[in-house]
């Protein structure tokens, strides 16, 4: 039953994949016939900083996946009866859904190394220790933002993609407000808000790369938070659309 | 072999199905026949486990419903379930991924039938294409239970017929099929049986030819009043026309005969009433006139 997630979710990589190529295409071409300029000579580039900026790229393919579940919502008479439980098919989705955002958290990474590569600056990238730390977390945080998309999905008929759009712009307005001079009450509850936002997990991995802490906790602790949302969300979902009515 | 026991389904202040029990024996044709609203596709629903009853229970072969189930029964929904995205030859390899006794010749031989190209994308093939790849899905494993909600819908006549004669044929093979239609016309020819709901509830429910035979008419026409019918006017329906009557006579047609006959009726005919007819009287709710 996963072979229409199988498809699905290479629709959404193949797509990922090329814009991302063509990003970079375009960049070293452009930069390269002179029509843009690289200035100054970066310094040493922690390979966690540009691992925690590619979190963007696993985010993205995690939103455009995370709409498998609930788009099955027309299909169910196909879905539901196969000789197989629905958890076990909720489950075999997310299964390919995380491989898939794997996939895509890798090609970001390879696109930004050969970015770098490109430009001749790869020499500059240094292995820190927080590598293996921000790999979690990324991935981490991406099946984060995929769980709570389906755990808010799950029991809809369609508009899942719409649920997965409006929640960049919800992560991205609750985590800027928590910025903004408001009082302690309101504060306080934006604070409470960003425990729910993936993106508070991203910045605040490393504290010593970021200029900003939403939650004042250790880099293992709000990775091992994130992780615990993925579980929740996942098992949430799995609960809530394979007990859904048609 | 299908038994539904005291099924009952309610949607907030509707009742869509009411305390509805019925059999479909093994090798058995079922047609469920009702207006629409009747609870037909709320009672498949029920069946295969995507809406859950208030009470009541489903069994296929003395079993309540499982993932395993679906091993051996074929679906096919009122509106085809297909994704539009995927071409006929994507659904065609899902079901042989997914179900176990997948039969690839028999598959492709339906294909032909139905003259469907595999290549095409489903949001490509007109309304009757896209019932025939349901039904194409539910017959690929060669099911021993079938369960079609209106599955020659949007099928040009031929094709409803080439679906008819796929349904007799499992049925011969031994398939117990239940199947819901608003052509009475194609119950009649592919089922042996028939329950016809109304309101939600199984007002009729039994073999088409025994349902037949108790509902036949006897039509008596006297030389000048009708006479006093006696005990026959408490036992049945009884229809008077100026001098004659129409009696309703629940299995004892013949004897009915006899005794209008003896009442020194002119004309006696015994009337044998269709499946429309059934329906028509089954439904009537005081309103269809």
């Amino acid at each position: 039953m996963e072979y229409v997630e199988i498809l699905r979710a290479r629709r959404a990589l193949t797509w990922y994949c090329g814009v991302l190529l063509a990003v970079l295409i375009v960049t070293v071409i452009s930069v390269y016939s002179g029509h843009s300029q690289m200035t100054g000579a970066p310094g040493a580039v922690p390979l966690s900083v540009l691992l925690k900026g590619c979190a963007f790229g696993a985010i993205i393919v995690a939103t455009c996946v995370a709409c498998g579940l609930n788009a099955e919502s027309s299909t169910l008479a196909i879905a539901w009866t196969r000789p197989m439980s629905r958890a076990a098919i909720a489950w075999r989705y997310i299964a390919v859904d995380a491989v898939t955002i794997v996939i895509g958290y890798a090609f970001a990474i390879f696109i930004a190394l050969a970015f770098l590569a490109a430009f001749g600056l790869l020499g500059h990238v240094t292995i820190d220790g927080d590598v293996p730390m921000t790999i979690l977390n990324s991935i981490g945080c991406s099946l984060m933002w995929y769980g709570l998309v389906n755990v808010v999905a799950a029991r809809l008929d369609g508009r899942g993609s719409m649920i997965s759009g409006l929640s960049w712009a919800v992560f991205l307005v609750i985590g800027g407000l928590w910025a903004a001079p408001f009082p302690p009450l309101l504060h306080g509850l934006l604070t409470f808000l960003n425990y729910f936002n993936p993106l508070t997990y991203i910045q605040s991995v490393s504290s010593s790369h970021s200029t900003t802490t939403i939650l004042a906790l250790s880099p293992d602790l709000l990775t091992l938070i994130a992780w615990c949302f993925v579980a929740v969300t996942l098992v949430a979902t799995v609960r809530l659309w394979s007990t859904r009515e048609v | 072999m299908i038994a539904i026991s005291g099924l009952t389904k309610r949607y907030k202040d509707v009742l869509a199905v009411d305390d509805a029990s019925f059999e479909v024996p093994t090798g058995s044709v079922c047609g469920l026949l009702g207006r629409n609203g009747a609870g037909k596709t709320t009672t498949f629903k029920c069946m295969m486990g995507f809406a859950r009853p208030q009470s009541g229970t489903v069994l296929f072969d003395g079993q309540p419903l499982t993932p395993k189930t679906f091993e051996k029964l074929g679906y096919a929904p009122e509106r085809p379930a297909l994704y539009g995205w995927l071409t006929v030859a994507n659904h065609l390899e899902l079901a042989r991924r997914s179900q176990p006794a997948y039969d690839d010749a028999k598959t492709r031989e339906l294909l032909a039938t139905f003259r469907l190209d595999g290549r095409k994308r489903v949001k490509r093939l007109s309304k009757g294409q896209q019932t025939a790849l349901g039904l194409i899905l539910a017959l690929s494993a060669n099911p021993s239970l079938l369960i079609l909600d209106e599955p020659a819908s949007g099928l040009d006549p031929v094709m409803q017929r080439v679906v008819l004669d796929l349904l007799i044929d499992a049925a011969t093979s031994g398939a117990t099929i239940m199947l819901s239609s608003h052509q009475i016309g194609q119950i009649d020819r592919a089922a042996d049986r028939v329950v016809i709901m109304r309101d939600g509830k199984v007002v009729v429910a039994g073999e088409i030819d025994a349902l037949r035979e108790a509902s036949r008419v006897v039509e008596a026409t006297f030389e000048f009043a009708i006479p006093d019918l006696g005990t026959l006017a408490a036992e049945m329906r009884v229809e008077r026309a100026g001098k004659s009557v129409r009696l309703h006579a629940n299995g004892r047609a013949d004897a009915v005969a006899a005794r209008c006959g003896a009442l020194g009726a002119v004309g006696v005919r015994v009337l044998d009433r269709s499946l429309e007819d059934l329906f028509l009287d089954a439904v009537d709710d005081g309103e269809t006139q």
